[in-house]
């Protein structure tokens, strides 16, 4: 079918629907948009998803912004859209891509621009029926232990000198000057708590003083604990 | 007809849009100052300014550009002084570049805290009896 690109921003899902008329399924749950949907498509946008998700994926522009994923210079394989992938800026959020060094793109909107937004996975061996009851009381002192938000200071406050330590050293600094921690966690954290080659002089001013009450909390917006209970080991060797 | 001042958050699948009409750019700039500060308390009750005026001077390479580095200043203040900010006068406002004196109040915890006012699906329009503007705030 034919299909003309957006000329404004005010592109309306009506596009996403003609996209499920190109759709093609490709094995149970998988659905394929191929590269001659559009003239600038590299690879084609492939997408994960029951029909009622898919119908969830019209109401806004995410098919949209999938296919726009896969025009991205390096791209490789396909552009991927998640079952649960909805509109994003630019790229839709749920949606995955790779670009091949050395010349593929590096797209800050693959990851919402939360840049190193990560999970951290703590074990306790503690059995559920060992702390049932005390669960209320267990999720209320962990509310109160671990600040969470904007106006909630962490235990931590470090400037000048000490920020940029942190900021280039990443978790070895902490472990290292202030008995945050002790080495082992560091494998258990990816990249090891930081990366080689960071630098602490081209992070601006404004962006570490904004950063700084932050520090040693959970931080503000969408960031969360839970307490989970795992009912399963699928991958003994990796749990 | 003169429109009013005002300012609406509209539905969004993951941010927050937000939508502010006046008649004037000055006004525009304060209401969506004002809408920000109501995101941060959680309330469209707002309390009084009683801290001392500071001032904000911006450049920026067109109105738009202007409006959102605005609202972005607004947003980097709030979050390092833990303030919201309330009234706002405007003692030069021009296509590129604004100084404006504003005063605020502080508040012990900012109940939504916007990461950032974007250029995503930013509309800005000036007619002969008004502006508009419907951003999108990265919450």
């Amino acid at each position: 079918m034919a299909f003309s690109p957006p000329s404004s921003s005010t592109f309306e899902s009506n596009a996403s629907r003609s996209m499920l008329d190109v759709l093609a399924p490709i094995a149970p749950l998988v659905h394929e948009i191929p590269r001659s949907f559009r003239g600038d498509m590299r690879v084609p946008a492939r997408v994960f998803a029951d029909a009622e998700q898919l119908s969830q994926m019209t109401r806004d522009r995410s098919l949209l912004q999938l296919v726009n994923v896969t025009t991205l210079p390096g791209i490789i394989d396909a552009a991927y859209g998640m079952p649960d992938m909805h509109e994003g800026y630019g790229f839709p959020v749920g949606g995955v891509a790779a670009t091949l060094l050395p010349d593929g793109v590096i797209s800050p909107g693959g990851i919402g621009f939360d840049i190193n937004c990560g999970v951290r996975l703590l074990v306790s061996g503690v059995e559920r029926a060992a702390v049932a009851a005390t669960l209320p009381a267990l999720a209320h002192e962990l509310s109160r232990s671990v600040p969470t938000g904007a106006g909630r200071k962490g235990q931590l406050s470090l400037d000048g000198a000490a920020m940029d330590a942190l900021l280039t050293e990443g978790v070895s600094y902490l472990i290292r000057a202030h008995g945050q921690g002790v080495p082992e966690d560091m494998g258990r954290i990816e990249a090891g708590g930081g990366l080689a080659g960071a630098r602490a002089d081209c992070v601006s001013d404004r962006a570490k003083l904004r950063g700084h009450e932050q520090l040693g909390t959970l931080g503000s917006g969408n960031h969360f604990l839970e307490i989970e209970v795992v009912d399963a080991v699928f991958d003994e060797p990796a749990a | 007809m003169t429109p009013l001042v005002s300012h609406t958050f509209e539905e969004h699948v993951g941010e927050v849009r937000m939508r502010v009409d006046a008649p004037s750019r000055a006004e525009l700039l304060a209401e969506a100052g004002r809408a920000l500060a109501q995101l941060s308390v959680g309330s469209e009750e707002l309390p009084s300014a009683n801290e001392s005026p500071e001032t904000v001077e911006l450049q920026a390479i067109d109105p738009t550009a202007l409006l959102v580095d605005w609202l972005n200043e607004l947003l980097f203040r709030s979050e390092t002084q833990l303030k919201i900010f309330v009234e706002f006068s405007f003692d030069r406002l021009a296509d590129r570049e604004l100084r404006a004196s504003m005063r605020g109040v502080r508040v012990d915890e900012l109940r939504t805290v916007v990461k950032a006012a974007t250029l995503h699906d930013l509309e800005f329009e000036e007619q002969p009896d008004g502006i508009f503007a419907t951003l999108v705030l990265d919450v």
